[in-house]
């Protein structure tokens, strides 16, 4: 027991606090929650809560399924968006085995043992990830609510009213914003938050979608992080800023190198390219994923980031080295821009810490950046220069994925098979589908 | 160098005007030439004249200090930097150097502070960094100039730091009340030359305080030109960095009460107030007192201390190359410091004699209560001298904080030495300190046995079988001998001290030599499997062999032999039980030059016809013979197996030969005359891969009376197979033959060609890849393997007989996941947003998972195990089998690397499959000897997770990695058998 836990506790009578819901994260990214009485939290503290882990995806394992959900005292925050009188708080929870190990399949020890391997090697790992996400009428009703565009204002942008409360909500929550926006597409919208290490960051996103989702139930209307709603229109990208400081020194700054990138940092970009393909069914782990990630679309293409390679102002590339701002050493960073907002962050920061990391362990060289759009090269131009494509569905990311050790390690071997599996079954039922395509193309046709 | 070089390069160095002339000056050159380390001084000398030219010359007259400074300089680079600096510190190294106490050191910081310009903060760090390396030199010089032993001048170098922290305190704290506790090292009075201070600081109000500290730090952590004052370390206190830097009296006892962990309150073992209100300081330490030693040793106080055990273990997984770390090496100072804590904490509870926060005063302590033998404790007690020596001299050499003896010889002999070796006529110096050194480590490495289980032996001895041991003079009673096993592992302490007692209490020879015998032993127990169970069975098999003339005797004059037997009492009851109930196999473990060879073939082979020829052709009476012998010999492979000494391969070779010995003597008396029988070993057997639970598949091949054979064939079977008292040998069993159940038990040589010819089925035709002739008429058996080599290895593999397998295959892992749901029938909820509906895993070509799906691994059947190994090698041998003779060979792994050879198997993909086929194969026998039913499956429960994977080898707690590691082969192999055999 520590002070956080004290904190807790008084805090909790204070405040008369009658129910703390224990979050934990299944493994493929979805929150759940435990509910107890304010009575509970003491045991709850000194040796967790237990339940029965079959329950929950990923979680059955060989041995006994028994759990426990142990909260971690440091993510305590009262609800804001619950009623004041009697109210209602939450902390994340790690899982543990009956023995009292953590559980090899919960997400938040994944991404732990992850940041423990980068900790030995002296690094913190942070992370600044833009979360886009589309405002509709309803869960199965996606008529865009505004015609909006980039960092458009109002009268268009009507849902800024909507941003504002999630920003206010979030900050009563304790996690702060850095800024938010109008998206490109119509009803589209992103809303950062301020950079974080990636364990809190992790929690901070699961907070977050709740956050919004429970916002437009409130409103009336339907948040939805699914990657691509809405056919011709872009999806919605979780593009993620990561550096690594050692200490309180950015290890991705240099003021040698013309890009004033680190050895360390070109490194790391290297690994994140080389690995990328293997990585990605992790951080774009749905169907619908692949659907954002399509380099042509007419009339203009998406900018979406299909093609390994990186490059300072090009934003057609998978990796973009943000421009050095003077005097912002700290700022120095490397923009990963795969991921989808319906990712698990737990995993999808894990498996981006591993890759990177296994290019500095293994000393890669960073590519020569690629200056052109490669959106407008050719297919035989592109293959000339070494650039190399995504996967382009689900089914080739698993495949990919399937023959990673750096996946499986990274993940473990608990949650690499079940992550394989789970999404195995995804793509045949996927595949099993006729789909408005077909009918309206082939039906009056064949 | 030797002295007359030495003498001639001062003579030429210019630090003596006319040396073979001047009688001081040749007194002088004898004095540095008998320094330990004469050419290092030397240059130490020359810088230092060449620094003060004024001083030297006085210097260099007056007797004794040429010497003096030669012997201190030379040892210590950094010391002659820091006199060449400043001439006020060489005038300190000339002078009288009598010991500073803290008050002497406070008052001279006191003053250099009132002296430092009034408030600026960085000339008072200076001058307190200035008094520091001042006091430093003076216990350098004393310790290297032998005035001051090691702990005498750990102890200075603890008061010094208590004078500058309270120098420090009294000039930043204004009127706040608060004190300084000193923790580890200063608390303990036993500080090296450069290590961090660690303190907590506690106040009378916590704002004033808080500031007063926050002064405090900031004064001894400043960088001045002679460094910083000290490296302090507050985050011993409650929280550590995020907690606040001074708590109340109020605040200590609320967090220590509600909150703390157990490390915590372990480290207050060593607090002692060093600075600050002295007041203040007595009452937190009576605050504390209660909390480090409660009434009661509860659950997580034990825990804690096993983890601590386990630090102390786990410090031997460091490698070799590590020895040269004396922190924390194996047999390092670490290890002598955890194991005085343990025993502190486990006893000090009720005996306050025990509660000195030193290591070597807690040591001498526990030795006079009798909880640690005397001669142990003194020998222990030497060796940490030696070890904290080395580690002086090591930090001396230039003030770092290492505790790496270097690898360079040069370097090392300097620090030889220092420590005061010398070369002699026998060894040189160095050559002597790296053997004390080794020998020191290699004591320190067998604490557990002197320090925790010698002295729970020797209690025995006062009393006699059956009488309780009793409380008396506040020594080791009953109750602490209890907590004391409890604490090193065992989990029924009082069941364990019922055990001991049988084994160690009383006057007879067998307790005699069992109380000097056990604690070597027992610390190998605590750390196996299951050490209660070992215990108890070692005791059973005990009073089994007692009276046998050698076991005893054995025991306790070969450490190895009695280290090996409760290696594997601990780790097997199955072997323990086969010890017991055949003392002979004691014999052959006690032999371990014998032990360590494999058996061959024609050894087991002329032991099994011996045993035949006694029976006299008598199947009634050479069977119980039979069955005896393969008891005994299985016995004596499972204890090389658990100890070591036989690699899963060599297990499975041993036992194929094993069989085919009691195979070949088993024909010998069912075969009647003038009927030719021939045993074709099929499966495991024909693969030379039996593990222990393998039955035996054979087919049986016969020239002659097809009637007779046929009898002879079924005696064969009861004489091996038939369970008796004695066991049974081996269960042979013959389904794999033409017709399976339903054919005859044995064929000719035609109806066999007839058979196949006709009717042979392509997974038939597999099986036979691994058919040999293992025992019976040679020629007959060869002229049937040759038939089925025909068969089997076409000159182009018919592509329905491929096709056939594959499917055969499918069908198999379909049937299989079929037949085995998840152990869990509680129905799972799907979360709307996952998929739908669930697929059955079989209806896609690629892996079913055996980590993540909650059922069992199987480790012979399901996805990845022993089967997709097999299967994959077969079929590459069939395949190519027909151009390439060289592939024809049964056994998987012997295959494997005749494809790898022939190009067919990349290397990669063949070391993952063996890999995988190794580690299932040890997981089944290791199951096998765990007294498993069912070995094909890794266990359900944690708790005998941990055992197995304690049976392999890992680390305590090693559970889950065993289950990744084996997660991680299955699906390698399945990898490789999804692209290799389905492809």
């Amino acid at each position: 027991m520590d002070r956080q836990q004290e904190y807790v506790l008084r805090t909790v009578e204070e405040r008369d606090i009658r129910f703390v819901r224990l979050w934990f994260t299944d493994v493929l990214g979805m929150l759940k929650s435990v509910a107890i009485t304010s009575s509970e939290l003491e045991q709850a503290f000194s040796e967790g809560i237990g339940f029965d882990g079959s329950a929950v995806e990923g979680f059955a394992r060989v041995q006994e399924s028994d759990m426990l959900a142990v909260p971690d005292a440091s993510t305590f925050q009262v609800l804001p968006w619950r009623p004041e009188e009697a109210g209602v708080a939450r902390m994340f929870c790690d899982i543990r085995t009956p023995e009292g190990e953590p559980f090899a399949a919960d997400p938040r020890h994944v991404l732990r043992r992850n940041l423990a391997r980068a900790a030995e090697l002296g690094f913190t790992f942070y992370v600044h990830p833009e979360m886009e996400f589309f405002l509709f009428r309803g869960p199965d009703d996606p008529t865009p609510l505004d015609r909006g565009s980039y960092f458009d204002l109002t009268p268009l942008d009507v849902q800024s009213d909507f941003r504002r409360r999630v920003i206010q909500t979030l900050e009563q929550v304790g996690i702060s914003v850095e800024y938010s926006h109008h998206e490109i597409a119509p009803s589209q919208h992103e809303i950062d938050l301020r950079y974080a290490d990636a364990l809190t960051m992790a929690d901070n996103l699961m907070t977050y979608r709740l956050v919004v989702k429970e916002t437009a139930m409130h409103r009336g209307v339907y948040a939805t992080f699914m990657p691509k709603p809405l056919a011709d229109q872009p999806g919605s990208g979780m593009h993620t800023h990561l550096s690594l400081f050692e200490g309180d020194t950015n290890a991705f700054y240099d003021d040698s190198d013309r890009y004033r990138m680190s050895t360390l940092a070109q490194q790391f970009t290297a690994g994140l390219l080389a690995h990328a393909r293997e990585i990605t069914a992790v951080c774009c782990q749905w169907v619908n994923s692949y659907k954002r990630l399509v380099a042509y679309e007419p009339p203009a293409p998406f900018e979406a980031p299909v093609f390994i390679s990186w490059g300072r102002y090009n934003r057609s590339a998978l990796v973009r080295v943000p421009q050095y701002k003077p005097d912002k050493m700290a700022s120095s960073r490397i923009e990963f821009r795969a991921p989808d907002p319906a990712c698990n962050p737990y995993l999808a920061f894990s498996v981006m810490i591993a890759a990177g990391l296994r290019g500095i362990e293994e000393g890669y060289e960073l590519p020569p950046e690629s200056t052109d759009n490669i959106f407008e090269l050719t297919e035989v131009e592109r293959r000339a220069a070494g650039i190399e494509s995504l996967p382009r569905n689900l089914d080739e990311a698993l495949r990919i994925m399937e023959d990673s050790e750096l996946v499986a390690e990274a993940l473990g071997e608990h949650v690499f098979e079940y992550f394989l599996r789970n999404k195995r079954v995804e793509w045949d039922e996927y595949r099993a589908q006729v789909t408005p395509f077909e009918l309206q193309r082939y039906l009056p046709m064949l | 160098m030797g002295l007359t070089d030495v003498t001639d390069e001062l003579a030429e160095s210019g630090l003596w005007p006319l040396a073979a002339s001047d009688h001081a000056a040749a007194r002088a050159l004898r004095e540095v030439a008998a320094a330990p380390n004469a050419a290092a001084a030397v240059r130490a000398l020359a810088s230092l004249a060449q620094a003060h030219p004024d001083r030297w010359p006085p210097l260099r007259g007056t007797p004794g200090i040429p010497g003096r400074l030669a012997m201190v300089l030379g040892s210590s680079d950094a010391l002659v930097d820091l006199v060449t600096r400043t001439e006020a510190k060489l005038e300190h190294l000339c002078g009288d150097l009598a010991p500073w106490d803290a008050e002497e050191t406070r008052r001279r910081a006191g003053a250099a502070l009132a002296d430092a310009a009034d408030d600026d903060a960085d000339h008072a760090s200076e001058a307190l960094a200035s008094v520091q390396r001042t006091g430093l030199l003076r216990v350098a010089a004393r310790d290297l100039l032998g005035r001051a032993d090691t702990p005498t001048a750990s102890a200075e170098l603890a008061d010094l730091a208590e004078g500058v922290l309270a120098a420090a305190l009294e000039h930043v704290a204004d009127d706040a009340q608060v004190a300084v506790i000193g923790m580890g090292k200063l608390g303990g009075r036993e500080l090296n030359y450069v290590s961090d201070v660690d303190v907590i600081f506690v106040g009378r109000d916590r704002d004033a305080s808080q500031r007063a500290a926050e002064r405090f730090l900031r004064l001894l952590g400043a960088h001045t030109p002679h460094g910083r004052p000290y490296d302090v370390d507050a985050n011993l206190r409650p929280e550590g960095r995020d907690g606040p830097l001074v708590r109340t009296l109020e605040g200590y006892r609320t967090y220590y009460e509600r909150w703390a962990h157990q490390w915590e309150l372990q480290a207050l073992l060593k607090a002692r107030p060093v600075a600050g209100d002295p007041q203040l300081g007595a009452e937190f330490m009576e605050l504390v007192t209660p909390f480090v030693w409660p009434d009661r040793l509860d659950g997580d106080r034990v825990a804690e201390i096993q983890r601590m055990k386990e630090r102390v273990e786990q410090s031997k997984a460091v490698r070799r190359d590590g020895a040269r770390q004396v922190k924390l090496a194996p047999g390092g100072i670490r290890d002598i410091e955890f194991a005085v804590q343990l025993l502190q904490l486990v006893h000090g509870r009720l005996d306050p004699a025990l509660r000195a926060p030193g290591t070597l005063p807690a040591l001498r302590a526990l030795a006079e209560a009798g909880y640690v033998d005397e001669g142990d404790a003194a020998l222990f007690e030497d060796a940490y001298q030696f070890l904290r020596t080395l580690e002086h001299r090591l930090q001396l050499r230039r003030l770092r904080r290492t505790h790496t003896v270097p690898a360079d010889a040069g370097t090392r002999e300097r620090i030889a030495r220092a420590m005061g070796f010398r070369d002699i006529r026998a060894a040189s110096a160095l050559e002597q300190f790296d053997r004390e050194l080794s020998r020191v480590q290699g004591y320190v490495r067998r604490l557990h046995e002197k320090l925790f289980f010698r002295p729970l032996l020797e209690r025995f001895a006062e009393v006699s079988r059956g009488e309780r041991l009793t409380r008396e003079d506040g020594r080791l009673d009953e109750q602490a001998v209890q907590e004391r096993l409890r604490a090193l592992g065992f989990v029924d302490p009082a069941g364990a001290v019922d055990h001991l007692n049988a084994l160690a209490a009383g006057v007879s020879r067998r307790a005699r030599l069992l109380r000097t015998t056990l604690p070597a032993l027992l610390p190998q127990l605590a750390a196996s499997a299951d050490p209660d169970a070992g215990l108890a069975a070692l005791r059973r098999l005990t009073e089994r062999l007692e009276q046998s003339p050698s076991y005893l005797r054995t025991l306790a004059d070969t450490p190895p032999v009695a280290e090996l037997l409760v290696t594997v009492l601990g780790a097997s009851q199955v072997v323990g039980d086969w010890l017991q109930r055949q003392p002979e196999v004691f014999t052959e473990l006690a032999d371990l030059d014998a032990l360590q060879r494999p058996r061959e073939r024609g050894e087991l082979q002329r032991v099994a016809d011996g045993l035949q020829r006694r029976g006299g052709g008598d199947p009634e009476r050479a069977s119980p013979l039979l069955r005896k012998f393969k008891r005994r010999e299985v016995a004596r492979l499972a204890v090389r197996d658990l100890g070591g000494m036989a690699p899963v391969t060599t297990v499975c070779g041993e036992l194929t030969a094993l069989a085919e010995a009691c195979l070949e003597a088993a024909v010998a008396i069912a075969a009647p005359p003038g009927v030719r029988l021939a045993v074709i070993g099929m499966g495991k057997l024909g693969g030379g891969e039996l593990g222990y639970a393998s039955d035996l598949d054979v087919m049986l091949v016969h020239e002659g009376d097809s009637g007779k054979a046929a009898e002879a064939a079924e005696r064969l079977i009861a004489l091996l197979g038939e369970i008796t008292p004695e066991g049974s040998a081996f269960a042979v069993d013959l389904k794999l033959r033409p017709e399976g159940t339903d054919g005859p038990l044995t064929r000719s040589l035609e109806g066999y060609a007839r058979y196949y010819e006709r009717w042979g089925q392509p997974w038939e035709l597999q099986a036979l890849t691994q058919a040999r002739a293992v025992a019976g008429d040679p020629d007959l058996g060869a002229q049937l393997t040759a038939l089925i080599e025909e068969l089997v290895y076409p000159e182009r593999l018919p592509t329905e007989r491929v096709r056939a397998m594959r499917t055969m295959k499918a069908r198999v892992e379909s049937e299989r996941s079929r037949s085995r749901r998840p152990r869990t029938t509680r129905t799972r909820p799907r979360s709307p947003r996952t998929t739908r509906g669930a697929v059955p895993p079989s209806s896609r070509g690629t892996g079913y998972s055996p980590a993540a799906t909650g059922t069992p691994m199987d480790l012979k059947l399901g996805p990845g195990g022993l089967a997709d190994v097999e299967w994959t090698v077969q079929l590459l041998q069939q395949l190519h089998g027909g151009t390439r003779p060289e592939l024809r060979r049964p056994g998987s792994l012997a295959a494997l690397e005749a494809l790898v050879d022939a190009g067919l198997v990349g290397a990669d993909d063949a070391a993952w499959l063996r890999d995988g086929w190794e580690l299932a194969s040890r997981l089944r026998n290791a199951r096998y000897l765990a007294g498993a039913r069912d070995t094909a499956t890794v266990p359900h429960d944690g708790a005998g997770v941990e055992r197995l994977a304690r049976m392999l080898g890992y680390p305590q707690g090693g559970g889950q990695r065993l289950v990744d590691d084996v997660a991680r082969a299955t699906r390698r192999v399945r990898k490789v058998h999804e692209r290799l055999f389905y492809a």
